[in-house]
């Protein structure tokens, strides 16, 4: 029995693909904490979709990934900027026309050349077939960004929380805003690696609307979200040993499946708590 | 970049608003040409009706809105120079602000000692200190672990206040600190507003409540679009002022009382 439960670690490609898998996890879940309560989910969701054409060009050259997603999502950014700032759209058209520009750019570069890198990567992700120098790429980003994360989580909540205060006090704001950006270009970059380019954006919201409906402090939050993200990753990747699944789906799945038992029981914020306090009102 | 409270050595007017002209994205004009001067230790009461352009001229002077022409000084400096010294404070309107965000009263208080603050911004004991003085002072001290949601709208207000008295700024620019409150929180930061004026800030207040202006009030500011009288609250707070600058919307205020209501002013003084 415990041989069995162990088996996956006896795999160098199992052992590498949870801690990827785990650490990715974290890093989204940080950022997801800044992502749903500045109102970004669907801008986070736009450059998730929107760095595949960078990654298709990096492999296309033979750079690093992390590189051309990392332009190619400054550039949507750049772009959804540009388009708002000189139409009357509102702001989700906007988003929703640059990104999906990108995507389908994207698909369109990958047909292209379809040898260097697969559709079905991208879309799905390929934890288990990570080679460990892509692993270690993305050990790096995640790495770097929790240091950040770390070091300037004060700065990045106020700039999330009231970003007028932010200026009267003299904080550069717009490169607390790249610097967010960039992060999130970063870290969906990596997780597009591990679920795919379609359940990248769970994992940049889910852990951090997790965390937000247990607890009415911001630094708990930093606990929560990061524990719930890394965990189900790393059970995702594990599990995904024995069932055969999709990796992605799986942690997708787990992290849904922790958000709904936080929706119901949360002590404060749980459909539960708020059906005993609609009764004691209705009583009282 | 220093971000002391350095005290300039020149004096001269706090600020300077200089032939400020703002347009919104849609290219209508906001603020056209206005100019106005804020002496240290003085209130200020910025008044006009909805839409006349009192939001954005507090922003165009805390520099949260670049003017398309003209420019803002505060003590001779560029605003940008003044926000990096952090001598400017800003209360905002409640709307501004999510109240679901999960900070509690302490949080936010402690956000207007951040300026301050080292490198990775651990609070010091001055900036604890600061900060429950500034609870004491406006009253909410025994509040400080809430949950800014779960205030009542003076409690809201309160909270911003002390904010803004942690960072011990120079200038304190608030944009309608009285709606939504009752006369309790109205009277209790009027009362702060005076004793910080005599503490040598200048503010500005946009406000609607009218019939206390005079009381607390150095000077009046009336706008709508353009700058419709600004000068000493005695000069400026006439009925054919203010007729000019609310025209038929105001009603819950009779111009013909507060003809006599100016004598009165008098008495409040020592």
């Amino acid at each position: 029995m415990i041989d069995t439960l162990l088996m996956p670690f006896s795999y160098g490609f199992m052992a590498r693909s949870i801690w990827v898998g785990g650490s990715v996890g974290v890093v989204c879940a940080l950022l997801s904490c800044f992502i749903i309560l500045k109102g970004w989910s669907l801008l986070g969701d736009a450059l998730s979709h929107a760095v595949v054409p960078g990654v298709a060009i990096a492999y296309w050259l033979g750079l690093p990934f992390v590189l051309g997603a990392f332009v190619s999502g400054l550039l949507a950014v750049l772009g959804i900027g540009v388009v708002r700032g000189n139409s009357a759209l509102k702001g989700d058209a906007v988003i929703g026309v640059v990104f999906t520009a990108f995507f389908a750019l994207g698909f369109l570069l990958i047909s292209l050349n379809p040898s260097t890198i697969s559709l079905t990567t991208i879309l799905f992700g390929n934890l288990l077939g990570i080679s460990s120098g892509d692993a270690w790429q993305l050990v790096a980003i995640a790495g770097g960004c929790i240091v950040i994360i770390a070091l300037r989580w004060k700065d990045l909540l106020l700039y999330c929380f009231d970003e007028q205060h932010a200026r009267a006090l003299g904080f550069n704001v717009r490169y607390l805003n790249i610097l967010l950006l960039a992060m999130m270009s970063l870290t969906a970059v990596a997780a597009l690696q591990t679920v795919g380019a379609i359940l990248v954006i769970a994992m940049l919201i889910t852990p951090g609307a997790t965390a937000y409906l247990l607890t009415d402090r911001f630094g708990h939050m930093l606990w929560i979200a990061p524990l719930v993200g890394g965990l189900t990753a790393m059970t995702g990747a594990y599990l995904s040993f024995f069932f055969d699944t999709s990796v992605g789906g799986l942690i997708v799945v787990l992290q849904t499946l922790v958000f709904l038992i936080a929706f119901m029981l949360a002590p404060r914020h749980g459909l539960l708590a708020h059906r005993r306090r609609w009764q004691q009102e209705a009583s009282s | 970049m220093s971000r002391h409270n350095e005290r300039p050595s020149d004096s001269g007017p706090a600020i300077v608003v200089d032939k400020v002209s703002v347009r919104y994205a849609s290219g209508q004009w906001a603020l056209e040409n206005v100019s106005l001067t804020l002496e240290s230790s003085s209130i200020c009461a910025l008044l006009g009706i909805n839409g006349s352009g009192k939001s954005t001229l507090c922003k165009a002077i805390m520099g949260f809105l670049p003017p398309a022409s003209g420019r803002v000084a505060i003590f001779k400096h560029a605003v940008r120079h003044a926000q990096r010294r952090n001598i400017m404070a800003y209360v905002p309107q409640v709307e501004e602000i999510d109240w679901d965000f999960p900070v509690s009263v302490y949080d936010v208080v402690m956000m207007g000692r951040q300026g301050r603050m080292g490198f990775l911004r651990i609070p010091a004991r001055a900036d604890r200190v600061a900060v429950e003085t500034s609870l004491a002072r406006v009253g909410i001290a025994d509040l400080a672990k809430r949950q800014i949601g779960a205030l009542s709208g003076g409690q809201k207000k309160r909270v911003f206040l002390a904010r803004a008295l942690a960072q011990e700024s120079r200038i304190m620019v608030l944009d309608e600190p009285f709606t939504g409150v009752d006369a309790t929180t109205e009277n209790a930061i009027i009362d702060i507003l005076k004793q910080l004026r005599d503490e040598g800030m200048t503010i500005l207040v946009v406000t609607h409540n009218l019939s206390v202006v005079p009381e607390y009030c150095d000077t009046v500011a009336m706008i709508n679009r353009n700058l419709i009288a600004f000068g000493k609250t005695e000069h400026v707070f006439t009925p054919a002022n203010l007729a000019q600058a609310f025209g038929g919307v105001l009603r819950q205020f009779p111009l013909d009382l507060l003809a006599q209501e100016r004598e009165p002013v008098q008495e409040h003084l020592p």
